[in-house]
């Protein structure tokens, strides 16, 4: 499983930083979206998909691999 | 829920016997949107599926802009003094630049290190709670002075000032008052934040302010009002909504003792986090919707919402739909999905405040009963006075009392 971030739909709203902390980031000056790990490990799978869920602007996506 | 074709008027008041329940509100076939009609006269579609919602919330072709034809204002005291240019009206493309300036104070990372000063003050607020009472009322004495020290430190407003922009921002948001109170409310806001800007012009500091008036100001970038447009909505909005909240869920805990104990009891570390999601679901204090005017024509899951027509997402009977939360109507903080909440709202308008509003309801909650263990209503739960007038939904006062106290 890969995550892919679309920085250009992204409006900085955080939720993937604060739900899967450990895939996602926030830039400092501007919020806008930083993927820590492209590969998602097994154990976090369900945060992958629930940042994906939660993006209020659909900018997180994530294809099976 | 009956289907109709006659517009009824939103919003309606809620059943006094239920007062964590909206109001229900009329729905095409299978719950599809409806209509209703508002205070101006003006009819509007409601939407109150949660998919629906999603679907309209997340669709820029639905602008927030009120100065757009057709859009479904709050109130005339609404519009009189929350229309500016600002994140909360501007569609996009400018609502991602206004906000890339803004958000450097609202990211995961800084609300993390705001949360030991959140503590601090909540940790204070409670012990003079004890040292003065019992009875208190947790709306005045803890309910919001949590969110107006939050928003002072991050705007940088002085807080011996917070009782004359409490009362402003307050009546900012309040329907039941009239377009010109509303609208000289505002104006004071402005001019208070006018002054303000002028003192961090002469001496900038680590706040948002500085901030808008080193970066944008200065260069002329961006004028003066713009600045103190998008200051006046952080304050308004960070107030009512975070302080009606905790207030609440308070009361919400209380008359759930079930949930209550389970909270207070439970070792797992996470339960505290998902109690907070399933409160902002359960309780929803924005009760009078999300507001925006279709730009084209645009099929809404099957219904065909005209180009100019107003829509308003009822995101609290939304976050009641059964077919996304199971007993939507039961206060579950156990509920897997409780994230999904459109407490917030959805799409780029979703509240900018929201990791700090939870922030801020996390350290109340994990805190008020390990140092209040025997909190209680000092009223039985009818006497309790909700605040229905507003857009957002409250609490008058909220009267506890409590037994013995372990020392801290």
């Amino acid at each position: 499983m890969r995550v892919i971030a679309d920085r250009a739909r992204c409006t900085s709203a955080g939720n993937c930083a604060r739900v899967a902390p450990d895939l996602f980031d926030q830039q400092e000056d501007d919020g806008l979206v930083i993927v820590l790990q492209a590969e998602v490990p097994p154990a976090l799978r369900d945060a992958a998909r629930e940042a994906e869920s939660l993006c209020p602007a659909n900018a997180i996506s994530i294809a099976d691999v | 829920m009956a289907v109709t074709n006659e517009a009824v008027t939103f919003p309606a008041p809620r059943d006094k016997a239920c007062p964590f329940d909206p109001a229900a509100v009329p729905t095409g076939a299978e719950g599809a949107p409806g209509r209703v009609r508002i205070w101006d006269g003006s009819e509007a579609w409601i939407v109150s599926r949660y998919a629906d919602a999603r679907a309209v919330l997340g669709d820029e072709r639905f602008s927030a802009d009120p100065n757009q034809p057709g859009f479904p204002e709050k109130s005339a005291a609404y519009k009189a003094a929350m229309a500016e240019r600002n994140v909360r009206t501007l569609d996009n493309p400018d609502h991602d630049v206004e906000k890339r300036m803004l958000i450097r104070d609202f990211t995961v990372r800084r609300v993390a290190q705001l949360r030991p000063k959140i503590q601090d003050r909540v940790d204070s607020l409670i012990a003079a709670m004890l040292e003065s009472g019992p009875p208190a009322d947790i709306v005045t004495d803890l309910a919001f002075s949590v969110p107006t020290m939050v928003i002072c430190e991050m705007l940088g407003v002085p807080y011996e000032d917070r009782d004359f922009f409490a009362r402003r921002a307050n009546l900012c948001l309040n329907s039941a008052v009239s377009e010109d109170v509303a609208g000289q409310a505002g104006r004071e806001l402005e001019a208070y934040l006018d002054e303000l800007i002028d003192q961090k012009d002469r001496q900038p500091e680590d706040d948002l302010i500085s901030r808008l008036v080193v970066d944008v100001m200065r260069s002329g970038e961006r004028s003066r009002e713009h600045v103190i447009a998008q200051a006046k909505l952080v304050l308004v909005t960070g107030h009512e909504t975070t302080a009606n909240m905790i207030a609440l869920s308070i009361l919400a805990l209380l008359v759930h003792p079930d949930q209550l104990d389970l909270l207070t009891t439970s070792e797992d570390p996470k339960l505290l986090g998902n109690a907070v999601e399933e409160l902002l679901r359960y309780i929803n204090v924005a009760h009078t919707g999300r507001r925006r005017v279709a730009l084209e024509d645009i099929d809404v899951n099957g219904t065909l919402i005209h180009a100019g027509e107003g829509v308003i997402v009822a995101n609290n009977v939304a976050d009641r739909d059964e077919s996304m939360f199971q007993d939507a109507g039961r206060l579950d903080i156990q509920r897997e999905n409780a994230r999904s909440t459109l407490a917030f709202g959805y799409g780029i308008h979703q509240c900018m405040g929201q990791l700090l509003s939870r922030v801020e309801l996390e350290v109340v909650l994990g805190t008020l009963w390990k140092r209040i263990p025997t909190l209680r209503l000092a009223k039985s739960f009818e006497e309790i006075p909700f605040k229905e007038d507003g857009s957002v939904y409250g609490l008058h006062s909220l009267p506890v009392e409590w037994g013995t106290v372990i020392p801290a």
